[in-house]
């Protein structure tokens, strides 16, 4: 099994006046077990037209693809890549009809802004709502590009 | 205004034939601005007695401006890979996913929904962490 492993470092030396430094590493395994995620999607990089008028959606996990799994411990990474601070992207978990669909049923996360990321755990749910992961360009934003990895088991 | 970055990598040697070595770094900035976030929740650590469900672990109703830019931080504290935290999303507690035994997430907040949490057994840990602008 593949041996993955994330490490995320969040610093900053004048935010309180008692420096945060803290750094976490973990190999990526799957659920329950001492075992690694064997499985990857990306690093993609995808075009997100947009629309000048409408919100559009666009899947980045589809929960549909039996590929995924509800009860196991995949991770999802998704990069705003604009590098303009005005521009961003809304993240959703929810499910729509197909990409650049203007409407989604599910709740809102929060927003990147350019060059901000994520990383987040991810059951593919399709009780209910679906849990796909979705990201929104609002109106008048076209051509934005993301990148995302999928790592699951 | 305070500067603050956060850096993820992703390695592996062995996950494709590709060598898997992503890294970005960002700095924590407010919405459409390079000033940086200004306020924190601080490193915060819980520990429960029993198990939970639905535990609200940020609430909108703090975060009532839903365009800005705020980052969460989570973190499962257990050393058992078979101790999760299912993060939730809104008033329907819609599932984003499970932190396994030291496991963690990072993610932006608008604010327009809670974050519920459960956990799958009893005395487990998390640490959370709210960066925000005002």
């Amino acid at each position: 099994m593949a041996t993955t492993t994330a490490t995320l470092s969040i610093v900053s030396a004048d935010l309180t006046s008692d420096a945060l430094s803290l750094s976490n590493t973990k190999n990526l395994n799957a659920a329950g077990v001492a075992t690694g995620l064997s499985q990857v999607e990306g690093v993609a990089r995808k075009r997100l037209p947009g629309n000048a008028s409408n919100t559009k959606n666009y899947i980045i996990a589809n929960a549909s693809d039996s590929k995924f799994s509800e009860n196991g411990a995949a991770k999802v990474y998704i990069k705003n890549l604009s590098t303009s601070n005005a521009e961003y992207l809304v993240v959703c978990v929810g499910t729509v009809g197909s990409d650049g669909a203007t409407t989604f049923s599910g709740q809102e996360l929060g927003r990147l802004y350019g060059g901000d990321f994520l990383f987040i755990p991810w059951s593919a749910r399709l009780t209910s709502t679906n849990s796909d992961i979705l990201v929104q360009t609002p109106a008048n934003s076209l051509n934005q590009e993301v990148e995302y990895l999928i790592i699951f088991e | 205004m305070p500067t603050t970055t956060a850096q993820i990598t992703l390695s592996s040697a062995d996950l494709t034939g590709d060598a898997l070595q992503l890294t970005s770094l960002t700095t924590l900035t407010g919405h459409a601005s390079n000033s940086g976030l200004t306020h924190t929740t601080g490193v915060n650590r819980i520990t429960f007695a029993s198990a939970q469900t639905a535990y609200k672990l940020v609430a909108a109703s703090a975060y009532s401006d839903t365009t800005k830019a705020h980052k969460v931080y989570i973190k499962n504290l257990s050393t058992s890979n078979s101790e999760f935290v299912t993060i939730e999303i809104g008033s329907s507690n819609t599932i984003l996913g499970r932190l396994y035994g030291g496991d963690w997430a990072f993610l932006p907040y608008d604010g327009t929904n809670d974050i519920d949490i459960d956990t799958s057994a009893n005395a487990m840990s998390i640490e959370y962490m709210v960066i925000y602008e005002q």
